[in-house]
């Protein structure tokens, strides 16, 4: 199951926001499932990840 | 439920201004309109509820000519709808604030007579929703840095929408583009999403109607955006479960 998703509305928690449009993989996962199913989230798109390349909190991919 | 009095009344605002001072009494009627169904053979009156409620609101006070105070904020008459809010209970987060969406103001009157301070009335009737619902930032002056007010526990979800009121009655934005008013909800309160946002750029009183479903905890949160310094503004933010 994928935990990077894309942000659609402002999210805010634990000191952190995230901007519509923003892919997020920190995510609180309690949060994960009522996100999803009011929109705030959406899974994000999977593409080939060039070689070398990483994942890191916050940072839209 | 308890007993209130005029002196836990914690604001009156009529668009941008806020007419605590001058009011006196407020007069707020909810009718559901009926039709006469009545027929032949009864012996009687059978009254059917047609599917239509109106609101009605009549303030009294005293009139003041200074600026932003009862006169300038009633005697224009305009004829766009006005958000109109009043906390019948005080100004803190949690208590219950009346929500006037959209109410047309029908009269101003003003009253001068001998021996007795001048006064100032006005009519309203409602052209939208009337609803009731918590305080999220209370009336008062925003600071100057981005923030969240304190968490109402609703008790649970509901699914039929949000009304929203946000009234700044002023505002500096010390070189910002905007000051963002918001609503935001929460199933857990960990995870906070904006389910209404209002850009404002000048004093005004406005409100938006959010559908659907409505988590539990909500909150109002507040920023300033682009970049500036020490912006000022005196604000307020509740909201009604539709």
């Amino acid at each position: 199951m994928t935990s990077r998703y894309t942000v659609t509305v402002r999210l805010d928690w634990e000191g952190h926001v995230a901007q519509p449009g923003e892919v997020r993989d920190d995510l609180p996962a309690e949060s994960v499932p009522w996100l999803l199913a009011i929109g705030a989230i959406v899974p994000a798109g999977r593409r080939r990840r060039a070689k070398g390349e990483g994942v890191s909190s916050g940072e839209a991919k | 439920m308890a007993k209130r009095s005029s002196a836990d009344v914690g604001f009156l605002l009529v668009g941008q201004y806020s007419l605590l001072g001058q009011a006196t009494r407020l007069e707020h009627r909810l009718q559901a309109l009926t039709a006469d169904t009545t027929t032949l053979g009864q012996s009687w009156i059978e009254h059917t509820y047609v599917g239509l409620r109106r609101a009605e609101l009549d303030q009294d006070g005293w009139f003041d000519d200074a600026t932003a105070s009862s006169h300038e904020a009633l005697v224009a008459l305009p004829s766009a709808p006005r958000v109109v809010s009043y906390a019948p209970a005080g100004n803190a987060v949690g208590l219950p604030c009346v929500i006037a969406a959209g109410l047309v103001q029908v009269n101003y009157t003003r009253v001068v007579e001998r021996g007795g301070v001048h006064k100032a009335a006005a009519s309203y009737v409602a052209s939208g929703q009337v609803a009731e619902g918590p305080i999220l930032l209370p009336l008062g002056a925003l600071p100057s840095g981005d923030g969240a007010g304190e968490v109402v526990d609703s008790g649970g979800a509901t699914s039929g929408g949000l009304l929203v009121a946000a009234h700044v009655t002023t505002l500096s934005l010390g070189g910002h583009s905007a000051l963002i008013l918001a609503v935001q909800h929460s199933a857990d309160g960990v995870t906070w999403a904006d389910l209404a946002v209002i850009s404002v750029t000048a004093p005004s009183g406005q409100s938006v109607q959010a559908p659907g479903l409505v988590q539990r905890y909500l909150r109002g949160r507040w920023e300033w955006t682009g970049s500036g310094d020490s912006p000022t503004a005196t604000a307020m933010v509740a909201v009604a479960r539709t």
